[in-house]
């Protein structure tokens, strides 16, 4: 695999450790995955009024539950502001 | 996870940096990364007309160049269709 597949894979079997292999993250294993494995990307989420933004923000399908999609957006979303991927301009 | 994301990060700019905008995908550029990056997950990405569909598909502005978040949507859907393989 390349490097590209293999960080894939990393990020969905973070998914999955959070998850419990359920394939789709409810409301406190999401605040757990990012307060364990995304420390650097965003301040520790504490309140429950931010994490229940969060979480609405990202449950596009309203079913209250975040599935593997729905994360990946998240991930794109983070990399990008992180990154400055957006406001990137020639 | 951080730094799988961002190596994933790194790849896209190394690709999007070699023609024209650099925040960006190509054609081109998406053709040789998806060919370069993605030979297990993506088959035919040699054939021009895979290319083509999965190009429109992703582009969503019409400007035929693909942007992070973009570029994203195919991850995500990579990642959706094999996501039952870890470790």
């Amino acid at each position: 695999m390349s490097d590209l597949e293999t960080s894939m894979v990393s990020i969905i079997d973070v998914f999955h450790k959070y998850s419990g292999h359920k394939c789709h993250l409810k409301k406190a294993e999401l605040k757990d995955l990012i307060n364990h494995e995304m420390r650097h990307f965003i301040k520790k989420v504490q309140d429950d009024e931010t994490l229940g933004q969060l979480f609405s923000d990202l449950d596009r399908n309203g079913d209250e539950k975040i599935n593997l999609r729905e994360f990946m957006t998240f991930i794109a979303q983070v990399s990008s502001a992180c990154h400055d991927l957006s406001l990137m301009h020639d | 996870m951080e730094p799988a994301i961002s190596v994933l990060v790194a790849q896209f700019k190394t690709y999007a940096g070699k023609d024209g905008s650099s925040s960006t995908l190509s054609k081109d550029e998406f053709q040789n990364l998806v060919a370069s990056q993605l030979p297990t997950l993506v088959t035919n990405a040699s054939d021009p007309g895979v290319i083509d569909q999965l190009m429109s598909s992703l582009d969503q502005n019409n400007d035929g160049e693909l942007t992070f978040l973009e570029f994203w949507e195919l991850i995500g859907t990579l990642a959706s269709k094999h996501g039952g393989f870890s470790q």
